[in-house]
Order: structure tokens, then C-alpha cells, then sequence
């Protein structure tokens, strides 16, 4: 626990700056919400509706009533929350472990009495941890926000959770991603890098899936596409395939890691 | 018993060397030197037996445990100082050593003094980032950090590195009173004098392997000797003479011959002045560090 503590520590600050970010972030969309639901919003989405197909669907804007504030925030939370956070993810985990080697840290912890695996898990710990504070803190902000600015009487509480939870999830897959770049990599900058495209890679993927039949296969690979915002809004659930894949994915990602931590020669 | 050992410990990087076939038993309350130019191999030992690499092949036991299965259990008793040290930039030097002091069992608050007493001793102030420290200064922290739970084997990579030679004395001091309790110290340097003054063993290593393993008095005293001679030799041809110099009717040279043949020839000669002494351990080990000639002047010489 003592490695955890000390690793969440050091991630406390960047933890705090971009839940701040994207707290605010959205509490500027939740309260343009009210315009959009109003008479010149409805103006506005009669014409969205009148794009092609594509578009719509390419911005995830399929089966969605904008005057919904939680079909808004399918729309916004999508590339504000999902993709944006995403970065944040991956920017934790893919730096926890290369970081202690390229900075050469690693020296000091490595001549402890601990072993291999009690590092990483102290290193795994603090970075779901803080993938978890981030979006659980969203999402209560959120909460608040959707309940000041909702136009209708009603809340779906059941939506939001679903919606809400989605993120959280497609962080963790990127999170574990990015620290089994971390792991396997020698210099920061590339697993910072690499980490980043794989995320960009894996979101036009889930792209790619919806907007052409032929490519369809691919959502079965990428996170982004378990987790579909305008998806959940029309089925209102998580498809079991896909938690399942989830499940197999983020245990994939953790044996990796620690198969390859435990025998690799660290170089300081 | 055997502190450190190691068998036919190997390491390749890729295609490159790191070391090969080290052999080295270490005793029970030695302070053991381990010696050799840059890239030779010595902290590629010191990474393999504190296990941040694996060998290519070989074995290596610090007090009877495996280096490369039970790691964790040997580093409970070992404090380790790193070439070059790099610890967390933007922490304080009091969070590092309290979260060093975190991994250890023990009475805490002992080891809290201990820290304390170490860090005046070697006039470190604690509430400094450690990002704001000289390179001297880093090396104090790595210094108390090896020391506050008083660990049974220091493993010490160049730890005068970066040290003013007053902190040194404390730190060599400090390594003989830790000594005098029974810590075998593992000490690698590339200065010599230093090991001269502090060790009572010594291993060269060079190119990645061993050279030889001696005692550092036996090793300067029983193989050669170096002779200054003032008078009128044109010449002096006997087995075992090196290094001849002829200048301004000195004659000077190494003798690892039979002295006594040398003071016979000596004594039907005229001189004025005459000199024999132990070689300072510089001309010794510039003997393992040269690579001309090296074979025929180690058997030659008897090292």
C-alpha cells in the first residue's frame, strides 16, 4: 500500500487539474443546454436532421433528441468527456512505470524489499484509482449540473447511469493499455506517443465500424464501440458481448504486464 | 559465512558484454574492493546482484538467497548506494528517506533517528527538494538511505562520486564503524587510492571479466618491487626486469626477479644512491589495465 499511496500522491495534482478542466467543461455545455431546448435550438436540430445519414452518424448524432439534456450530453460527452478524458487516461497509465526507468527512479525503488509484482501493483492500483476519481467526480458533477439545466420534469436516472459508467469503462481499457505500453516500452516520450495513437487509432476504428458495413467487424476491437453513447441511448444497456470482451481485455492487459515486469532487465 | 557469491555470472546485452564468468566470494565482515576502468563491467555486477537485470547465465547468492528469485528478501538487509544517484526530482529529501523507511520492518521511529542523526552527521538538510540539490548533496541522501535500517551488506557503486574529500572521510568512517559491527561492505571505484585506504580485499575486473582477486597488502608486497639505482650501469641484464629508464644516470626500473642475484650484481657495481620500494597500487593496476603486451608481462611478473 505504501508504493500506491506514493504513486497516487505524485499523481494528485495532474488528477486535479484535469477534473477541474472538465468539470468546468461541463458545466459550460450543461448550461448551453437550455438554449438548444428552446425555440431557436429546435430550429437548429430540424435542420441537423436533414443531413445525410452519415454525418449523423459519423458524430454520433443518430437516435438522439437534443432536447433531451441526456441525449445532449450523449452527443458533447462523447467527444469532451469519452475522447478528451482518453487522454488523460492514457497520459497516467502509459507514464506510472517507463517514467521511473528513463528518469532512472526505478533504482530506488527496485532496492527495496519488495517484489516485482508489488510494484506494478501499487503502480496499477494508483492509476485506476485515479482514472476512477476522475470520472466519478464528472459524473457527480454532472448529476448536479443536468438537474439545473434539465427543461423537462423528468430525470432518467437510469440513462445517466449508463451513460455516465460508459466512460469510466473505456478509460479503464485505455488506462490498462497505456500501462502495458509503459511497461514494455524504455523511453517516455515514445510511450506517451504510442499510447496516444493507439487511442486515436482505436477511436476511428469505432468510427469506421459505424459508418461502413464492411468494416463493421471492427467494433469488436475497440472499447469506443462497446461504449457507444447513441448506442446506449437506443438500446438503454451494455450488451453482454461487449462487457464480456471488456473483461477479457483489461485481464489480457494486466497479465501482460506483469509476465513482462516481473523478468524484465530494468536499465538505468 | 559467504556473504556474496557468485558463479560463472554472465551477462550479454543483445551482442554486447556486459560481464562474463564472474566468480566472487565475498566473507562475512569484508570490505571488499571491486576495481576497474569505466565500462568494465562493475555495475553491471552490482545491477545483476541486486536483480534490476537477469543473466545470460551463472548464478549469484547473497547470504545463501538466490539474486534472482528471492530478491526482495536479500534487499531487506542490504543498503545499496547507485553510481549516479536519481532520485524523485520534485519530492522533499524528508518524504524520500520517510518513504524509503516505509519498506522496511522494524521500529520506525528508530529508524527515524537514525535518519536524523545520519543526516547531521553528514550536514544534509531534510526540508530541501531533492531537485534542488548538487550532485554531492544526492549522494548524502543515497548515503542515509542506504544506512537508516541498518542493513547487514552496504552495496556501494562509486559512492564517492561526487563527494568533497571532507565528506568522504565521513562517509569512509562511517563504512569502518559499520564494519567494526559486523557489515561486510561490496565497494566499487575506479580510484585506487581510495579502495588502498579502505579495503581489505580487492577484485580487478576488466573487459568484463575477473583479473585477479587478492589482498590488497599481499597483492602490493609480494609481487614486484620498484628500484631506483644512482651510478656508473651502462647496463643491467637480469631475469625479471620491466620498464627500464635510463636518465640522468638513474637507473630505474620494476624487479620481479630473485633479489638477490640483483644485489650481487649491484654490489660489483660503483653507485651512489639506491632506492627499493613497494609499488604504490596505481603501477600495480596500470599493469591489469594495460592491454599491450598483457599476457607475456602478467606471467612474467607472477600476477
Amino acid at each position: 500500500m505504501n508504493i500506491f499511496r506514493w504513486e497516487f500522491k505524485r499523481l494528485r495534482k495532474l488528477l486535479l487539474a484535469w477534473t477541474l478542466a472538465f468539470v468546468l467543461l461541463q458545466f459550460m455545455y450543461s448550461s448551453f443546454f437550455p438554449s438548444m431546448a428552446s425555440e431557436e435550438g429546435g430550429l437548429l436540430l430540424a435542420k441537423l436532421n436533414m443531413l445525410p445519414k452519415v454525418f449523423l452518424k459519423m458524430f454520433g448524432l443518430e437516435n438522439l433528441d437534443l432536447t433531451n439534456i441526456l441525449h445532449y450530453y450523449a452527443m458533447q460527452g462523447q467527444f469532451i468527456v469519452i475522447l478528451i478524458g482518453s487522454v488523460f487516461a492514457a497520459k497516467i497509465g502509459s507514464n506510472i512505470v517507463v517514467k521511473e526507468e528513463s528518469d532512472k527512479t526505478a533504482e530506488f525503488l527496485l532496492a527495496k524489499p519488495v517484489t516485482r509484482s508489488r510494484i506494478l501493483t501499487g503502480k496499477l492500483l494508483s492509476t485506476i484509482v485515479c482514472i476512477a476519481v476522475f470520472d466519478i467526480i464528472i459524473m457527480i458533477a454532472n448529476l448536479a449540473f443536468f438537474n439545473i439545466y434539465n427543461t423537462s420534469d423528468t430525470f432518467d436516472f437510469e440513462l445517466f447511469w449508463l451513460l455516465s459508467i460508459a466512460p469510466l469503462m473505456i478509460h479503464i481499457v485505455v488506462g490498462l493499455l497505456s500501462f502495458m505500453i509503459s511497461v514494455l516500452q524504455r523511453k517516455t516520450g515514445r510511450a506517451d506517443i504510442f499510447s496516444l495513437g493507439v487511442v486515436f487509432s482505436l477511436y476511428a476504428a469505432s468510427v469506421l465500424a459505424k459508418l461502413t458495413e464492411k468494416l463493421e467487424l471492427l467494433k469488436f476491437f475497440t472499447p469506443y464501440s462497446y461504449f457507444d453513447p447513441s448506442n446506449i441511448v437506443k438500446t438503454r444497456s451494455f450488451e453482454a458481448t461487449y462487457i464480456t470482451l471488456f473483461f477479457i481485455e483489461i485481464l489480457g492487459l494486466i497479465i501482460v504486464s506483469y509476465i513482462h515486469f516481473r523478468k524484465k532487465d530494468v536499465y538505468i | 559465512m559467504k556473504v556474496i557469491e557468485t558463479n560463472a555470472l554472465t551477462k550479454y546485452y543483445g551482442k554486447f558484454r556486459g560481464i562474463e564468468n564472474v566468480d566472487l566470494s565475498i566473507e562475512e565482515g569484508e570490505i571488499f574492493g571491486f576495481i576497474g576502468p569505466n565500462g568494465a563491467g562493475k555495475s553491471t555486477t552490482i545491477r545483476l546482484l541486486l536483480n534490476f537485470l537477469y543473466p545470460t547465465s551463472g548464478t549469484a547468492r547473497i547470504f545463501g538467497k538466490d539474486c534472482f528469485k528471492e530478491s526482495h528478501e536479500i534487499k531487506k538487509l542490504v543498503g545499496y548506494i547507485p553510481g549516479e544517484v536519481n532520485y524523485y526530482e520534485d519530492v522533499k529529501v524528508k518524504d524520500l528517506l520517510e518513504y524509503s523507511i516505509t519498506f522496511y520492518h522494524g521500529n520506525k521511529s528508530e529508524y527515524r533517528k537514525r535518519m536524523i542523526d545520519l543526516s547531521e552527521r553528514f550536514d544534509l538538510n531534510l526540508d530541501r527538494k531533492i531537485g534542488d540539490l548538487s550532485l554531492g548533496n544526492k549522494k548524502k541522501v543515497s548515503v542515509v538511505q542506504s544506512l537508516i535500517h541498518n542493513p547487514k551488506l552496504l552495496i556501494y557503486d562509486e559512492p564517492t562520486n561526487g563527494l568533497d574529500p571532507l565528506i568522504q572521510n565521513v562517509l569512509f568512517d562511517l563504512i569502518r564503524e559499520e564494519n567494526k559491527r559486523g557489515v561486510t561492505v561490496f565497494f566499487s571505484s575506479h580510484i585506487l587510492s581510495e579502495v588502498q585506504k579502505l579495503c581489505t580485499k580487492v577484485a580487478i575486473i576488466r573487459d568484463g571479466k575477473i583479473a585477479t582477486i587478492e589482498d590488497i597488502e599481499s597483492l602490493r608486497k609480494k609481487h614486484y618491487k620498484v628500484v631506483k639505482v644512482e651510478g656508473r650501469i651502462d647496463e643491467i641484464n637480469l631475469p625479471g626486469i620491466k620498464n627500464l629508464k635510463n636518465e640522468n644516470n638513474t637507473l630505474s626500473f620494476m624487479f620481479s626477479g630473485d633479489i638477490n642475484e640483483l644485489l650481487l650484481f649491484l654490489s660489483r657495481k660503483k653507485i651512489t644512491d639506491i632506492t627499493i620500494e613497494d609499488p604504490s597500487l596505481e603501477e600495480i593496476f596500470m599493469d591489469y589495465y594495460s592491454k599491450e603486451d598483457e599476457n607475456n608481462e602478467h606471467i612474467q611478473m607472477g600476477i
